[in-house]
């Protein structure tokens, strides 16, 4: 795929996401999505789990921003090796 | 006395047993959740069939072994529901504890298997993905947030991980997304199975969604994570991961997916296009899956 097209398709796809994960989140401030229990602590709880896949989705964009071919090679002279890598080693066997 | 009644009626009893052990692993859902640990194993590199091999059955003995315990911990409310009420433990043909200890016993030797034979990361995620299905879904959330379902999704989503973890042994940005896109598409998916059983749930008192915030709300949740899915589903190919065959598929695929919520949101008898997307989301991705396999094995 060319750079250009890259670019395109992140800006487009990201962009579907997070208008997405927004409605999720304004569903849930509003009030829309209430807990199923009463209390300031069930909505804290609430909160907290539609915030968790917000967060998950931000940090996926930000590593695949960093990650994208046209980015990168156009700061090559910037970044010193791979970018936007996530790396847990188990050893392979 | 008939000499083949006596011979036969053992038979019967122990295909039943066989058939009670085989029904906890909940076969049927394990053969998607084999699809989405054996096919990132392709995506990742070029595993041998003895990786494959030891995966599949490290993977059915983990997820079989995660069934079995959860039928245990819901043992309680299984009897209220129709679609639990034939299960070894509520019908009575097999005792708590037995399917307890079954289900601990093959999770332990899945992690054996994983750990001794592919690697220790395959076999941590593996057993993390145990841990997370029984005491955070089910223990926890199931019956206490109708959020039970978005974050107990990640139960589900442990399996690319594993698959990918046995070819490479490490993770990357692709297994996140692959990780994602199954949490992401767990909502729409089991939602609309929760609208069509939201009766049941309610007898059991497990708090699903259409129960606590109502069928109308359900559906536009339903519809926002299929947006977050869509475009989930499209990133990888920005980066490099996978291809123009992939991008493609995943556009189209999606795209069907989200016209049937659109479908269930629209139409005012909704049964009908909420079993279609329940059914449609399952062949949704184990096409996406295989989409990801060929894009990989043509470049």
């Amino acid at each position: 795929m060319s750079p250009t097209l890259s670019f395109v398709v992140f800006f487009l796809a990201a962009a579907l996401a997070v208008v997405g994960q927004l409605l999720v989140l304004r569903d849930g401030l509003a009030g829309r999505t209430p807990a199923a229990g009463a209390g300031t602590a069930a909505r804290l709880r609430e909160a907290l789990w539609i915030t968790i896949p917000a967060i998950a989705l931000a940090l996926t964009l930000w590593a695949t921003w960093r990650a994208l071919p046209a980015r990168t090679a156009g700061s090559t002279a910037a970044t010193t090796g791979p970018v936007a890598t996530l790396e847990i080693s188990g050893g392979p066997r | 006395m008939n000499p083949s009644s006596l011979s036969t009626a053992p038979t019967g009893e122990a295909r039943t047993a066989l058939q009670d052990f085989i029904s906890l692993t909940k076969p049927r859902i394990i053969s998607l959740l084999l699809v989405t640990t054996v096919a990132p194993m392709f995506v990742a590199g070029d595993p041998t069939w003895q990786q494959v091999l030891l995966v599949t059955l490290g993977g059915y003995l983990m997820a079989g072994g995660a069934n079995a315990v959860n039928m245990y911990v819901d043992r309680d409310i299984d009897d209220s529901m129709a679609r639990t009420r034939t299960r070894p433990i509520p019908s009575g043909r097999m005792g708590a504890r037995a399917v307890l200890a079954f289900g601990v016993a093959i999770a332990t030797a899945a992690t054996f298997l994983l750990g001794r034979f592919v690697n220790p990361l395959t076999a941590a995620l593996a057993l993390g993905g145990f841990y997370f299905y029984i005491l955070v879904y089910t223990r926890w959330l199931k019956r206490t947030t109708p959020q039970n379902i978005v974050i107990g999704g990640a139960a589900g989503a442990f399996p690319p991980l594993v698959g990918w973890a046995a070819v490479t042994g490490r993770l990357d940005l692709t297994a996140v997304y692959l990780f994602l896109i199954i949490f992401f598409w767990t909502p729409p998916h089991f939602w609309a199975l929760a609208l069509l059983k939201q009766v049941d749930y309610g007898r059991a008192g497990v708090p699903m969604a259409p129960l606590v915030w109502g069928e109308r709300e359900t559906m536009d949740q339903m519809l926002w994570y299929t947006f977050i899915l869509l475009g989930l589903t499209l990133l990888p190919a920005t980066f490099g991961a996978f291809g123009v065959v992939y991008l493609a598929s995943a556009l189209v695929l999606g795209l069907i997916l989200l016209y049937g919520v659109i479908r269930i949101r629209r139409e005012t008898v909704w049964a009908k296009p909420a079993w279609w997307v329940y059914k449609y989301s399952l062949l949704y991705l184990a096409l996406l899956f295989a989409a990801m396999v060929v894009d990989r094995s043509l470049t």
